[in-house]
């Protein structure tokens, strides 16, 4: 966790800058004022309580809001205006330059797609390779993620929960995109398998030197994998700043709130990382 | 090698779905009748018991014979001759109006999803508009400017179904143009004519398959009452419309001849839509068992890594996590 | 509650280890019977413990358990004898129906008799509105003309008692019957005839053409009516005895759609369109041809199976035509006749005289010579009749011309080559024809024509479209028509006509032929031009259609010929 930098220090090249953005949709405010900014090779965390706007903060970056919803302001990625830019644009940017994932690992895979297949469509969609080299790198990042080989050719309804996450992460990781965004990605699964994820997503992610967007409810989560962070209420962000001050020193009451269940997390996390198991019960 | 490795997968997975479906009654049935009706068709290209211009105005209406199995028409034309090249016609327009059916309800069902709500609103009007017009106006109106042919046929009938499947297709299509996946696969770069045909249209196989079965079962009822009706197949060309048109009016005092392509059709529709059905659940890799673990055998053959299953590979797979929680935890 | 089950669980316990000491007793002594009883005796003793034990209990709750709907299972003989009864049931009432039903009608037709047809008139109106059915049912029984014509299509007195014909064929004067009357009550005179021929021509009502060459028609007293013509004209008479000649009352006001009044022995009591016309014995009626049925219904039936049904449920007495190939199931039937009249339909297979292959001889003779008719009429039942030329037996001027164009493969296939036409080049044509006519035809003479190496490719397409196509147009190789009026040969001495044949000799000898002033004249230039037109092969008449009736025993005086075209009805009567 060498490079993780105060997000708001600014002298190094940014991954992701939000300037003031403002999403409404029919009417209603969703976010607004939204300030953020990523640094390369950063891990930041957002967390907030349910229904605070993160995951729409996480859409938005990539206009993956309903198509009715109108953006505001300023979101520069690597320097490149997103807000206003065109479909095929912002298309290619999506799983090449950022990748994504998402919360319910048995929805987020295709039920009728073989794994081998999922996890090569980012390749297959940005990238021209010839099909024998896109195989080894798609089995390389099944391995990676700790599945054997023969899973290339398994359907997603025959993994468990746990496996199916990890097909999510190698899927959003096998292109080695610049940023990675995990929205609340351990939030289905059960505590003990949540911490493997979390340590291999975070193990990933600093082996591709990429930068990592981490949107989460929970403080214990949040200071496993981040150094600094933003808390977001209402569409707002309300406090931000290095992970384990804003945990010790919580300034707003939600952030308080947030803060006191991560404490009880501590206690389980410990109880975790003595027991040497596998998931092999998820 | 790959290419090589995805056909054999296909070769595998036809047979594992055929075999499947022999193993069930239904199954075996309309996979009987099915594979007859090909076979005859492909028979009836090289050989028939008689010339279908063979015509004998002293010898109309025979009952079946030795010389004649299934007797004569009222123009002396051996029944089965017409009825072995009729099986070729009905064939051809079966797989037709599939076809044209599959494509034009799939583009129908694209507009539908369309992420321009007012584009998919108004083809959904549209839609509903031109369901209500009955596949046999559509047929007289094409049969007045290009005259009753086979086209005709598919044409009208593949528009008809074309726009049923659609609509029928829309409320799953919908459900799953608004899934995890294909978000994640919006998120992953993918475009809407991906999205539709990688993502959309394999989920709503097992609607389409059922569909599309239909579909076939009901041309080979409209070729014949669009024949009767003089708007299907010209005279001449051989098809079980044909037959039973030709017969229909006598039924009263020759019933074996109507009773031959009526008994034809009849068994064909009902395979079809049988053969739909079990189609439907031993094609779809989420219910049919074997499907999915040959296809994951297969899988273990070429990695070589593990031998045998999930249960047995569970060894493995903990000692790479063992690895990574190591790894991870340490930081 | 606990102790209860408790309680009932050691029960069973025991229940079931008494069992199995029975058992092992039974196997010990080797009696296989008393292992039946014993453990039968057990279940009787206590069934729902034994139930319990057999796991049908359904809830473990047991105050619950013990409501259970018991299912009697009803016995498999049940449910057939049910279907037995409920068939027994239907085919009673069946018979009933029908049984009740042949009895009412049978017990009615003393005084009336009913008839099928086919065709319906749209309306009444027979100046105004064309077609054969009005003709049909109208004239002979409502109307009548100063001539009629009899059972061989010859012209025989009507209102018309007798006539005489000038020397030079210019002027005809008709005598009229004394006591002549309308059904109305009115008197029918000799004015009341000059005014219907007059406001024929002058209205140009339906049929006006057929008298075209009349110069004046006039009274003559109130018995004779003196026709002067502008130039000589054979067909006059026959063409009295359509339309042309009806007589109508001058003063009668009624709705002619749905009504008439004329002076036959039918009047009209009532119409409905496309179902039936009810005619009623005329009690003014004046003439020898008093009607011997008091009321006629005739009904129209346009398909061919229900006319059949209704004939054999007795809906019908007559049906007229029935289908010559569906006929065969009435005439097995010992209690109908089934009879073919003699008919003027001339079913004409027209090669276009103008057309690109047509226009060569060779290919017409060629055709004639492959088609062999006597298949054509064997496969439509065998009524029909051989035809060479275009002049039927009941018309005048026939000869029998068959022997022109014979059946003779060798000598068509010889014509085609001659013509240029060979295996590696063969002969294309066209078949566009109407579909009233049926498929069949098509498919023989395309089987007949393959034989001698032409392909014929059969459209059969809508009448609308073969007006347009054929009639028109004129934009046809073959063409399919029943030609079915009769003195219809002007249309092979008319140019224009869509047979687009022209052959100047065939018009001057019609022309002759209309302009002779005695009959024998007339016939034997008629069968001059026949002759010559059959012999350039403009055609071929496939066969001349004869129409069959069919009619319940018991029935008489119904004619047999030429029915389609005019049926006088005073004749028939029905004896059950």
């Amino acid at each position: 966790m060498s490079t993780s930098l105060n997000a708001h220090s600014g002298s190094l090249a940014k991954a992701l800058t939000i300037r003031d953005l403002d999403v409404t949709i029919a009417g209603h405010s969703i976010l607004s004022q939204v300030s953020l900014d990523i640094g390369t090779r950063a891990r930041v965390g957002l967390i907030g309580a349910s229904g605070s706007g993160k995951s729409m903060l996480s859409r938005s970056i990539l206009s993956l809001l309903p198509a009715h919803a109108q953006a505001a302001g300023s979101i520069r990625l690597f320097n490149k205006e997103l807000v206003g830019a065109s479909d095929r644009e912002l298309a290619e940017m999506r799983g090449r330059t950022v990748g994504m994932i998402f919360q319910n690992p048995a929805s987020t895979l295709n039920p009728v797609m073989k794994v081998g297949r999922q996890i090569a469509l980012p390749l297959r969609l940005h990238y021209n390779l010839p099909a024998d080299e896109r195989l080894r790198r798609v089995e390389a990042m099944l391995n990676r993620v700790g599945l054997p080989s023969s899973m290339l050719d398994a359907y997603p309804h025959q993994l468990s929960g746990g496996q199916q996450q990890r097909v999510a992460i190698a899927t959003a990781l096998v292109t080695s995109p610049r940023l990675i965004i995990a929205d609340e990605p351990t939030t289905a699964l059960d505590s003990i398998t949540q911490l493997h994820i979390l340590d291999l997503l975070v193990d990933l992610v600093d082996q591709a030197g990429a930068s990592l967007l981490f949107i989460t409810h929970d403080f214990g989560v949040l200071a496993h994998v981040t150094s600094s962070c933003y808390v977001m209420d209402h569409g707002r962000i309300i406090e931000h700043g290095n992970t384990s001050n804003v945990l010790a020193k919580p300034s707003s009451p939600v952030t308080r709130r947030l803060a006191q269940s991560a404490e009880e997390l501590k206690f389980d996390n410990a109880h975790a990382s003595l027991s040497q198991e596998g998931d092999n019960n998820d | 090698m790959i290419a090589m490795n995805s056909r054999r997968y296909a070769f595998r997975a036809t047979g594992i779905v055929l075999r499947s479906m022999w193993h069930r009654a239904e199954g075996r049935f309309s996979l009987l009748v099915l594979g007859v009706w090909i076979l005859v068709s492909l028979v009836s290209v090289f050989w028939t018991p008689w010339s279908l211009w063979w015509t004998d105005g002293y010898h109309v209406w025979q009952k079946p014979s030795m010389r004649h199995l299934l007797g004569t028409d009222g123009t002396g034309a051996d029944v089965l001759s017409w009825l072995m090249a009729g099986s070729r016609t009905n064939l051809l327009i079966c797989v037709l109006t599939v076809a044209v059916t599959a494509i034009f309800g799939l583009l129908l069902l694209a507009a539908m999803l369309a992420r321009a709500t007012i584009f998919a609103q108004i083809s959904v009007v549209v839609i509903d508009a031109l369901i209500s017009l009955p596949t046999v106006l559509i047929a007289l109106i094409l049969a007045v400017p290009f005259g009753p042919s086979v086209a005709v046929i598919i044409a009208a009938c593949g528009f008809g179904y074309g726009l049923n499947l659609a609509r029928i297709a829309r409320p799953q299509a919908l459900l799953i143009a608004r899934s995890g996946y294909v978000e994640s696969a919006l998120s992953n770069g993918a475009r809407a004519s991906g999205v539709f045909l990688r993502h959309i249209v394999p989920n709503i196989m097992p609607v389409l398959t059922v569909q599309l079965s239909i579909s076939a079962g009901t041309v080979v009822l409209a070729e014949s009452g669009l024949t009767y009706l003089g708007i299907g197949v010209q005279s001449g060309v051989p098809s079980w419309g044909h037959s039973l048109a030709t017969s229909v009016s006598f039924i009263n005092i020759y019933p074996l001849t109507v009773l031959w392509p009526g008994l034809i059709i009849t068994c064909i529709v009902l395979s079809l839509n049988l053969c739909g059905d079990t189609l439907r659940d031993c094609a779809d890799p989420l219910s049919n068992v074997q499907l999915r673990n040959a296809q994951f055998n297969s899988g273990q053959e070429r990695s070589g890594q593990v031998r045998s299953g999930q249960v047995s590979s569970g060894q493995a797979r903990n000692d790479q996590l063992n690895r990574v929680t190591t790894k991870g935890s340490g930081q | 509650m606990l102790r209860r089950w408790d309680a009932r669980q050691i029960t069973q316990y025991q229940n079931s280890n008494d069992r199995e000491n029975i058992m092992a007793e039974n196997l010990n002594s080797g009696d296989a019977r008393s292992t039946t009883t014993g453990t039968t005796g057990l279940v009787h003793d206590d069934q729902h413990v034994a139930e319990q034990s057999t796991g049908t209990a359904g809830s473990t709750d047991d105050s619950l358990n013990s409501y259970q709907k018991r299912h009697r299972r009803v016995p498999p003989w049940i449910w057939i004898v049910a279907a037995i009864a409920a068939v027994a049931i239907i085919v009673g009432g069946v018979f009933a129906y029908r049984h009740r039903n042949s009895t009412g009608s049978v017990a009615a037709t003393s005084h009336s008799i009913s008839i099928g047809l086919k065709l319906a008139p749209t309306n009444l109106d027979i100046r105004n509105e064309t077609g054969a059915a009005l003709d049909q049912v109208l004239i002979g029984n409502v109307y009548e003309g100063l001539v009629a014509r009899d059972a061989d299509n010859a012209v025989v007195p009507a209102l018309a008692k007798s006539w005489t014909v000038s020397k030079d064929a210019k002027t005809y004067t008709f005598t009229l019957n004394a006591g002549e009357r309308f059904s109305n009550g009115d008197a029918l005179d000799s004015k009341d005839v000059a005014w219907s021929l007059n406001s024929l021509i002058s209205n140009d009502y339906v049929n006006a053409q057929a008298l075209a060459n009349v110069e004046s028609v006039s009274a003559d007293g109130a018995t004779t009516v003196v026709v002067k013509l502008k130039a000589p004209d054979a067909t006059l008479l026959w063409n009295l005895t359509g339309r042309a000649g009806l007589v109508l009352d001058e003063d009668a006001q009624y709705d002619a759609k749905t009504q008439a009044v004329g002076s036959g022995p039918y009047l009209v009591q009532s119409f409905k369109q496309n179902e039936s016309l009810t005619l009623k014995a005329n009690p003014h009626y004046w003439g020898s041809h008093k009607a011997k049925t008091q009321t006629v219904v005739l009904r129209y039936l346009t398909d061919d199976n229900a006319a059949i049904n209704a004939l054999k449920s007795n809906n019908v007495q007559v049906l007229a035509p029935i289908t010559e190939n569906l006929s065969s199931s009435v005439s097995k039937d010992g209690n109908f006749v089934v009879k073919a009249g003699d008919d003027t339909d001339k079913f004409v297979l027209a090669f276009n005289g103008a057309g690109s292959k047509t226009s060569d001889k060779r290919v017409r003779e060629a055709i004639r010579y492959a088609i062999d008719n006597k298949a054509l009429i064997s496969s439509r039942g065998g009524a029909d009749a051989m035809l060479g030329g275009p002049i039927p037996a009941l018309d005048p001027g026939y000869e029998n011309l068959t022997k022109l164009y014979p059946f003779d493969q060798a000598k068509a296939k010889k014509l085609l080559s001659e013509a240029g036409y060979n295996a590696s080049k063969p002969l294309k044509l066209d078949l566009e024809y109407a579909n009233i006519y049926g498929t069949e035809i098509g498919d023989q003479l395309r089987s007949q024509l393959k034989t001698v190496g032409i392909e014929l490719n059969v459209k059969v397409v809508e009448f609308s479209a073969w007006l347009q196509d054929v009639y028109t147009n004129k934009n046809y190789d073959l063409s399919l028509v029943d030609h079915n009026e009769s003195h219809d040969f002007y249309t092979w001495a008319n140019p224009d006509y869509y047979f687009n044949y022209d052959n100047k000799q065939v018009q001057d000898l019609y022309a002759k032929a209309v302009s002779s002033t005695t009959n024998s004249e007339y016939e034997s230039y008629l069968r001059k031009a026949a002759r010559l037109v059959s012999e350039d092969a403009p055609a071929d008449w496939l066969f001349n259609y004869r129409v069959t009736t069919a009619y319940r025993k018991g029935v008489t005086g119904f004619p047999l010929n030429l029915n389609q075209f005019q049926l006088p009805l005073w004749n028939v009567q029905y004896r059950a």
